[in-house]
């Protein structure tokens, strides 16, 4: 199998070095930026598979040049950042970012995201139908049923589809926005992300732990990522 | 000069107001107090510091023995009278800062205090910051006052706005079966045993307590129905137009309860006949629309109908309500009655009849109405009447020569009578004319000549009809007359103002504008008032003062609200108080004498205050402004600094946090390196923890977080901290219990995730090497309550002590413990910023924390 192309902006040195060890340990091939100028050449001359971009470069703003990356190239985006604040995060889902690490982060994490990142564009077969299963959950996007350790589970229609969302879409970060219009048909306006809040809330505890773990990971504010991993039923996947 | 952190975390905890709770009943005896005392014992309980500051047992044993648990505030005992009952002590409470105060019987009126009311009282009490928890019955809700009146025939004078009463944060229904309380009553738990007879027979019947339930219970969900409505949809707007007669009084209720039902706003108007004062009555029924939250209008005119009228159509309302009086038929002839004057002419407009109950007999009314005509009369007038009855009388002699034609001669005694009307005052005079003019052309003028007989059949009808016309003539003119000299005050009046509006214009010194407007007022009333434009500094000439003025100028200053003679709040001092602003905004007070200034007049200074209110507020904006652009540059360039800081700060230390991890992953490294690894690895963690701490209090002190709250669920908030908490403790096992029903609470959400946070982390280092938090959460009596323990060590008496009474992390010594740092300090300002509380405590297997904050509501 070819290893994947990553580019890693950072102006860190330290971070840098940290980040490229990790990545190639996982098995990926890293090329380094370090400003925006770097990025922009490096891009047009190696093609990478995934971006890995900090915010904060010495000769223009990250967003800036997401921005402009985004003019041309469709190439998926991994964030790392240093703020925090929910307005910051949700204008980063605006303009295209598959996904964010905050600083400081663990470098399994990373590796994780990029992972689910990778997958999610790269590896395409049977979305939309067959059986997913996680856990103890197993997901027929066909029949439309949940089992639970064997059992089924009854939902509510909303609840269903939220869950089948999340399930096509392991680790990654679903906004209110995207729920509401996805589910509801409906924008988020001032307010009317309670019902999706409720309706959430309603699945966790119908969906249960995995093994003590949520299956929902929450950032209050912002949205939900489905944290459990995903199979593909055998059968499908020939 | 720098703060210190602790008086700075203080400030912004009372920059918030405090709640109210009021416990709501039917009738005395249903336990609106006992189940007060119950749920301050639970606060107590939870940690909370509850004070009494006063609370009426009525010698009921089982409320008596509730309340000895509790801190008294000392009650302040009326000076030279004989000592009762104490008022609540208001000074007192503040002082003592408790979390929440216990103040029975809302509705009291003070026997001999600074504030009339006791919900005044409370005010200031809220407004300082303190929570209370109320009791009222609903025959004090001032809109329900006759309604319940009429069901118990008990007149109630203690009433409370239902204005103020709707800022309450919770309202509780102590509700009880009627037949139960009937019971009670009978055991004696009510009142003392002789007494019980006398009870049964006035209020204490099973009817009208059922009916007084019914009341209570629409009033809390009405109260909760407006809690939850949205704002912005204002379908209606409620228009009551008053007169003297008493059932306007039931039109206001009337209209107080629709307009609150819609949540609509509602006017009472009021029109003028010109050049009088207003009467007494009137003026009541103003206040008492002031007092519901009305606002109040008053239109000059001498024809009732037609100004109103022309007002509705000005305003475009669409529903009107008045009052009206049930008459006989008799009485009515000949009369329309208003309502249909209105209608004709605006047949779309929606008209309510209040119906009066109050029973006055039509003979007392009618003995009552000549007392109204008053008989002054000028003497120069009369001489002017008598001169001009001389006058026709020697003309129509004279044609007596050139013709015999007497229509002549009525119609000069016609001319006579309109000029006697017009040139003089009042209606006396043209009436006189109209009688002596018809007596003294039947003498003179009429065969026979020299007596009241006549030969003639017509003359009797001429003389009648001579009569009639003269009356209406001389009616007509005389209206004419005194409406000129009216319009002719109203516009002086509209000219000085709008000389004074100009004049205002030309300057925009607070000092100055007060002057011109102060001048102003002088010239208009001949009379001499003082205006504040500062706390310390005013313009003009302050009236007799009272003793304690300068206390009372503060007091307006700080409440916006009129005071002094004729008002509500201290009523018996010699001036008068006017804030001049808008409502939280006092930007002026006028000082006037109280006996120089009739109501009417008062009226008329606030409309010679308003040009000045608006420049005085235009002056202060501008002001503010500028103030604003230099903060708004301030707050950007310590907020860019901030987050660079914070960039700063954080690449390093996820350098060092990344490259540690990477070494502990590799297995060759002895046990003594990877030891040191897991060691740098923790105290990076730490430092990390503490960054992110003290770049929250920074944000708080600079005001870069604007603490607002939105509806958040708890289980959000968890989950979330828990998810960034287990970014760097990876080790850490964290087990999360969550009730059936989902649950909603106020809260700015980044910092209360930072506040979880920071438990949690103190859960793992209290619990030694716990790996394992278990997290809880519960709600009762309407607080989401989050328990988070470890099973570690338990805390030490010396630990629970500190963390519970919120000392401020001591700076010098250094901090041996860390966890007891700036974290904790942190938290327990979170969690007031949030109506809440942090305890530690100890369970059988370890530490525990335990976080309580009021639920908003939950959802099943």
């Amino acid at each position: 199998m070819i290893k994947k192309q990553l580019l890693v902006v950072e102006d860190d040195p330290t971070i840098q070095r940290v980040v490229k060890q990790t990545l190639v340990t996982a098995g990926f091939t890293v090329t380094q930026a370090f400003n925006a100028r770097e990025t922009q050449s490096q891009l047009m001359a190696t093609l990478p598979d995934l971006l890995v971009l900090d915010l904060g470069l010495p000769d223009e703003d990250g967003v800036a040049l997401l921005k402009k990356i985004r003019l041309a190239n469709h190439v998926p985006v991994l964030v790392l950042t240093a703020r925090d604040q929910t307005q910051d995060k949700l204008k980063l889902f605006e303009i295209g970012v598959d996904d964010y690490v905050t600083k400081p982060f663990e470098p399994l994490e990373l590796v994780a995201r990029v992972r689910a990142i990778l997958s999610r564009t790269y590896d395409t077969t049977g979305v939309g139908k067959g059986q997913l299963h996680c856990g103890e959950l197993t997901v027929d996007l066909d029949a439309k049923t949940v089992t639970k350790a064997g059992e089924g589970l009854h939902l509510s229609q909303k609840e269903y589809a939220l869950l089948s969302l999340f399930v096509q879409h392991p680790q990654k970060v679903l906004t209110y926005d995207v729920l509401l219009r996805n589910i509801w048909g409906t924008h988020l306006l001032q307010g009317q992300s309670d019902t999706l809040r409720v309706t959430m809330a309603h699945l966790r505890r119908k969906i249960g732990t995995n093994a003590g773990q949520q299956y929902i990971g929450t950032d209050v504010g912002v949205g939900y990522r489905w944290l459990a991993p995903v199979e593909q039923a055998q059968y499908f996947k020939q | 000069m720098v703060k210190s952190s602790e008086a700075w975390l203080q400030d912004i905890v009372a920059q918030r107001r405090g709640r109210l709770k009021i416990f709501l009943g039917y009738a005395a005896g249903v336990g609106k107090t006992y189940r007060m005392l119950e749920e301050a014992q639970t606060r107590l309980a939870a940690g909370d510091d509850v004070v009494i500051g006063h609370i009426e047992s009525h010698g009921r044993a089982a409320t008596a023995a509730l309340i000895s648990g509790f801190e008294q505030i000392p009650e302040k005992l009326p000076v030279g009278q004989p000592a009762l009952l104490g008022e609540l002590n208001v000074p007192a409470v503040i002082k003592r800062r408790p979390d929440v105060v216990l103040v029975d019987e809302l509705a009291h009126t003070n026997a001999a205090s600074w504030n009339q009311k006791r919900y005044q009282d409370i005010e200031e009490i809220l407004t300082s910051g303190i929570s209370v928890y109320t009791t009222i019955n609903v025959q004090h809700i001032e809109s329900l006052h006759d309604l319940v009146a009429q069901i118990t025939g008990v007149d109630v004078q203690e009433t409370v706005p239902d204005a103020w009463l709707h800022q309450a944060d919770d309202i509780e229904l102590i509700d009880i079966d009627p037949k139960v309380l009937l019971n009670r009553l009978t055991a004696g738990l009510i009142y003392p045993t002789d007494k019980v007879a006398r009870a049964q027979d006035h209020f204490f019947q099973l009817q009208k307590l059922t009916q007084l339930r019914e009341i209570a219970l629409q009033q809390s969900t009405q109260q909760l129905s407006e809690q939850n409505a949205q704002q912005g949809q204002q379908i209606r707007h409620f228009l009551v137009a008053i007169s003297p007669a008493p059932s306007s009084e039931n039109a206001i209720r009337w209209a107080y309860r629709q307009a609150s039902a819609f949540d609509a706003p509602w006017t009472v108007v009021h029109v003028q006949k010109s050049g009088k004062n207003l009467a007494p009555t009137v003026q009541r029924h103003i206040n008492l629309a002031k007092k519901l939250g009305a606002k109040t209008v008053i239109l000059q005119g001498d024809h009732v109908v037609a100004t109103l009228i022309a007002y509705i159509r000005e305003t475009q309302v669409a529903n009107l309500i008045i009052g009206k009086h049930v008459t006989r038929a008799w009485y009515q002839f000949g009369r329309a009655d208003i309502e249909d004057q209105i209608l004709a002419a605006l047949p779309a407009l929606d008209i309510q009849i209040i119906p009066n109950r109050s029973q006055v007999s039509p003979i007392h009314r009618l003995l009552g109405w000549p007392k109204k005509l008053t008989l002054s009369v000028q003497r120069r007038d009369v001489w002017f009447a008598v001169g001009m009855i001389v006058a026709v009388t020697l003309i129509n002699g004279g044609m007596t020569y050139v013709t015999s034609d007497n229509a002549l001669k009525i119609m000069f005694y016609f001319v006579g009578i309109i000029f006697v009307s017009r040139f003089t005052q009042g209606y006396f005079l043209g009436l006189a004319t109209t009688a002596v003019s018809v007596l003294l052309f039947d003498l003179l003028f009429v065969r026979p000549f020299y007596s009241l007989q006549f030969y003639q059949n017509g003359y009797g009808i001429i003389f009648l009809a001579m009569f009639v016309s003269a009356t209406l003539i001389s009616s007509l003119t005389s209206k004419v007359t005194a409406q000129m000299a009216v319009s002719v005050s109203a516009a002086t009046q509209n000219q000085v103002l709008s000389d004074l509006s100009l004049q205002l214009l030309t300057d925009d010194q607070p000092e100055a504008l007060s002057t011109l407007t102060q001048q102003a007022i002088v010239n208009y009333f001949k009379r001499s008032v003082a205006i504040y434009f500062q706390r310390q500094k005013f313009v003009g000439q302050m009236p007799n003062q009272d003793a304690d003025g300068p206390e009372v100028i503060q007091w307006v200053w700080h409440h916006g609200l009129p005071a002094g003679a004729g008002t509500e709040t201290l009523a018996g001092k010699k001036a008068f108080y006017l804030p001049i602003g808008y409502p939280g905004h006092t930007l002026g007070i006028l000082v006037g004498d109280g006996d120089a200034f009739t109501l009417a007049d008062r009226l008329a200074l606030e409309r010679f205050l308003t040009p000045l209110s608006a420049a005085l507020k235009t002056f202060y904006l501008r002001q503010e402004a500028q103030r604003h652009a230099l903060e708004k540059l301030d707050a950007r360039l310590k907020s860019d600094l901030l987050q660079s800081v914070s960039h700063d700060l954080r690449t390093p230390l996820t350098g060092i946090l990344a490259s540690t991890e990477l070494l502990r992953q590799d297995q060759t490294q002895s046990l003594s390196n990877q030891r040191l690894l897991t060691n740098i690895n923790h105290e990076t963690n730490w430092l990390i923890q503490m960054i992110e701490n003290i770049l929250t209090v920074t944000r708080l002190q600079q005001g870069t977080i604007v603490f607002e709250t939105t509806p958040e669920l708890v289980e959000d908030l968890i989950l979330s901290a828990i998810e960034k908490f287990k970014w760097l403790h990876s080790q850490i096992k964290i087990d999360l219990t969550l009730p059936d029903a989902v649950i909603w609470v106020q809260a700015e959400r980044h910092i209360f995730q930072q506040m979880l946070i920071n438990i949690f982390d103190n859960a793992v280092k209290y619990g030694g090497n716990a790996v394992q938090i278990q997290i809880a959460v519960t709600v009762a009596q309407g607080q989401a309550i989050i328990t988070i323990q470890n099973s570690g060590q338990p805390f030490t008496a010396a630990q629970l002590a500190k963390i519970n009474h919120q000392t401020r992390p001591n700076m010098q010594s250094g901090d041996q413990q860390r966890g007891l740092g700036i974290g904790l300090f942190l938290c327990q300002t979170i969690a007031k910023l949030h109506h809440g509380r942090l305890v530690a405590q100890n369970w059988q297997g370890g530490a525990e924390m335990q976080l309580s904050i009021p639920a908003d509501k939950t959802t099943a």
